[in-house]
């Protein structure tokens, strides 16, 4: 048995003359999280999509515990699990009901379905509201059944794509909590986001993709090395701030390795953010603009996106 | 098959938690039927079960004694309440009466009519031709179906004399027994006995006395079943949307990602448009005969209906959803074709016209309504095993064009 539990070679998806998915070469060891990261549109769920058997490579493949996605859809689905970033709930059936009917889907039955059903309601803390229609729930509660969903049969590897998005951070919390006792318990998971905080909390390792290109990957201090020992500061402007302005003359100073506009924010790459602060600051107020807060950071995958891209992770 | 029923039943369960859908599905067939019955008089308190003394002339021109025999059982003692046969007094006449609204039906019976239906004593064969002209009024629909009813069992009768006379000729000859110049008089002795001997339509008439009030025939009978099949039309296209609903809300993306083929997902879509459709029309029906009296007839008759023409009606909307790119184009579409199929299938009002009764021949609503009306007319099941027979070739036909369809959508 290989330790990898997938990977991918040479993945692409192409829509006529649009490329969503360019040549994409990644692996994820068996027991481990691996993050996509990248900015919404970067390929992200079309590569999940692939994965799962929903969508035919254009070219390439990708094998699942040595099954390939191309060739034996039907074994390479019976292994993983997909927590799709659209709910696939039945509103007007219980919490209970949704459990029990994705799992026939999925090939279970009896008594086996009963137990996992219960366990994973006390998992996903849904057991006291199990014979609630899921119309009732809030959207946390939504997004943790939607999870369930993709556990039921105990797969070995669960893609899970952005499944934190528009939720609370309560929920937020209880999910991220959640992946990494999955990680503990030995399941794989391939997770998605355009959160750097989630990435860089779950992650054993990260690839980040933009453009349909997996353009780093590697664990976090491999991808923080890329940048060197780079500090961030962000210094957020008044509304009507010329940012772009700003972000041109900041470039310029000694010292500054990147400059990128984020709204209201200009988000700065240094080596030492102490030193070169007064000058930034002296530049503003040049301009007659004024600095209504300053961030600073250490080296993170934020940089790292920066690094390579030249744009902020989230613009 | 765990998968399909697990679909299906998933399928059933969501209709029957849609408020509107069950309004639509349940209530609105229940409160129109209500409204026609009220219309037609059904529940008036006369002891008259909503229809009778439907007044029809006969012009018997046959040189034989079949035409003679036809008339004899309009006129007969057990059609008396429900037959009101008005003297003949000739074709334009009869024609006129009809257009006035005075009579229900012009029958005509041609001076060929027992050559059409005996056959001929040197060839073995009959006339072509078409034996019977029903001259109808538009405005009296129920009225005309159960003379075109009593003519029907008639000719039914006299076929199956026809094919005994066929059967005995055949032995005949291998016996070297036949003889020629008989023929002719045994043929008509052999296919008068047979049309005599049963009851020529099992039409119990009102009597008006309350011990057999309940077996009378009732002009809901009728009104019932060509609501229940109308809506069940919506039914259908309800369940056939639902498949591009589950791929919008990303359900069918899910379902795609277990290990569950594309036919099993179809397979389990079109058990639960079936199981909803039979459980509508099972519920009106239940709760027709319970809430407004309604006899449906022989109860395997019913039930063979009830599936057949939900299997029918599945594999239209099944077309329907097929052909449809969005959930509004199976709306549009699916209004379109209810309101459609129920015009040329004789829901609302008899069409007098041919052709366009020949084009009701493709909907389920015209076999079905068929057979609920000649089962509430008292005949059995094997009377209307054409209507099923004919509803499941046409579910067999459109079916099989509809997963074509959705072949290519479920792989897209």
């Amino acid at each position: 048995m290989s330790d990898l539990i997938l990977e991918t070679t040479n993945l692409r998806k192409q829509y006529g003359d649009f490329t969503a998915v360019d040549g994409v070469n990644f692996s994820i060891p068996r027991g481990q999280v691996f993050s996509l990261l990248g900015p919404n549109g970067a390929g992200k769920s079309t590569t999940i999509s692939m994965l799962s058997c929903l969508l035919t490579p254009s070219d390439g493949d990708a094998h699942i515990d040595g099954h390939s996605v191309v060739q034996a859809a039907d074994q390479v689905k019976s292994v993983i699990g997909f927590v799709p970033q659209d709910l696939a709930l039945y509103d007007k059936l219980s919490a209970k009901h949704n459990l029990k009917f994705w799992g026939t889907m999925s090939g279970m039955s009896g008594s086996n379905l009963t137990k996992k059903i219960d366990e994973l309601l006390e998992r996903v803390e849904l057991a006291d509201r199990a014979n609630d229609r899921v119309e009732t729930f809030s959207g946390g509660m939504k997004r943790r059944l939607n999870i369930a969903v993709g556990l039921l049969h105990s797969p070995k590897l669960v893609f899970m794509d952005e499944p934190t998005v528009g939720i609370d951070p309560q929920s937020r919390r209880r999910i991220l909590d959640m992946v990494k006792e999955l990680r503990d318990e030995g399941m794989s998971v391939l997770y998605t986001t355009h959160y750097m905080e989630e990435a860089q909390e779950l992650s054993d390792s990260v690839g980040i993709i933009d453009h349909g290109k997996m353009i780093a990957q590697g664990t976090q201090d491999e991808l923080r090395k890329m940048v060197g020992e780079q500090d961030t500061l962000r210094l957020h402007f008044d509304e009507d701030a010329p940012t772009a302005d700003l972000s041109a003359k900041f470039s310029g100073l000694p010292f500054v390795t990147t400059s990128s506009v984020n709204g209201q924010e200009v988000v700065v790459t240094v080596p030492e953010a102490a030193a070169v602060l007064p000058d930034l600051l002296t530049v503003a107020a040049d301009s007659q603009q004024r600095v209504r807060s300053i961030d600073m950071e250490e080296p993170n995958l934020e940089a790292v996106f920066l690094h390579l891209t030249g744009r902020a992770l989230r613009e | 098959m765990n998968k399909i029923l697990a679909i299906g039943l998933k399928d059933l369960r969501l209709v029957f938690r849609d408020p509107t859908a069950l309004l639509l599905m349940l209530l609105a067939p229940y409160l129109i039927t209500l409204g026609l019955g009220f219309v037609s008089g059904a529940f008036e308190d006369d002891g008259n079960s909503g229809i009778s003394d439907i007044p029809v002339m006969l012009i018997d021109q046959d040189i034989g004694d079949l035409g003679g025999q036809l008339v004899e059982v309009f006129e007969s003692d057990d059609l008396a309440e429900l037959i009101e046969v008005v003297p003949a007094t000739g074709i334009p006449e009869g024609r006129t009466l009809v257009n006035d609204d005075e009579i229900a039906a012009l029958v005509i019976i041609p001076a060929d009519f027992s050559a059409l239906m005996i056959p001929d004593s040197t060839t073995g064969e009959t006339a072509e031709g078409e034996p019977l002209e029903i001259y109808r009024s538009s405005s009296r629909p129920i009225s005309v179906s159960v003379v075109e009813a009593i003519v029907s069992q008639f000719m039914s009768q006299v076929d199956s004399g026809t094919t005994l006379v066929g059967v005995t000729v055949d032995q005949l000859v291998e016996s070297g027994d036949f003889d020629a110049a008989n023929f002719q008089a045994m043929a008509t002795d052999l296919v008068t006995s047979q049309s005599e001997s049963e009851p020529l339509i099992g039409i119990n008439a009102n009597s008006g006395t309350a011990e057999e009030e309940d077996d009378g025939f009732n002009v809901l009978s009728v009104l019932a079943p060509g609501m229940a099949l109308f809506f069940l039309m919506y039914t259908v296209t309800l369940g056939g949307s639902s498949i591009l609903r589950e791929r919008n809300e990303g359900t069918l993306g899910r379902m795609q990602t277990t290990p569950t083929s594309s036919m099993q997902i179809l397979g389990g879509k079109v058990m639960g448009i079936f199981l909803t459709g039979v459980a509508q029309v099972g519920i009106l029906v239940i709760g027709s005969s319970l809430m407004y009296g309604i006899k449906w007839g022989n109860w395997f008759g019913v039930i063979g209906l009830i599936v057949s023409a939900a299997l029918a009606a599945t594999s239209w909307g099944l077309l329907i959803a097929g052909a449809a790119r969005t959930q509004e184009q199976v709306a549009g579409i699916g209004t379109a074709v209810m309101l459609m199929f129920g015009a040329i299938s004789g829901t609302f009002t008899q069409i007098d016209n041919r052709f366009i009764n020949s084009i009701g021949a493709i909907t389920p609503n015209q076999w079905a309504l068929q057979g609920f009306t000649k089962l509430g007319l008292g005949q059995s099941l094997v009377d209307v095993l054409p209507n099923i027979g004919a509803l499941w070739l046409m579910a067999a036909v459109v079916f099989t064009i509809a997963a074509m369809l959705f072949r290519s959508k479920l792989s897209a």
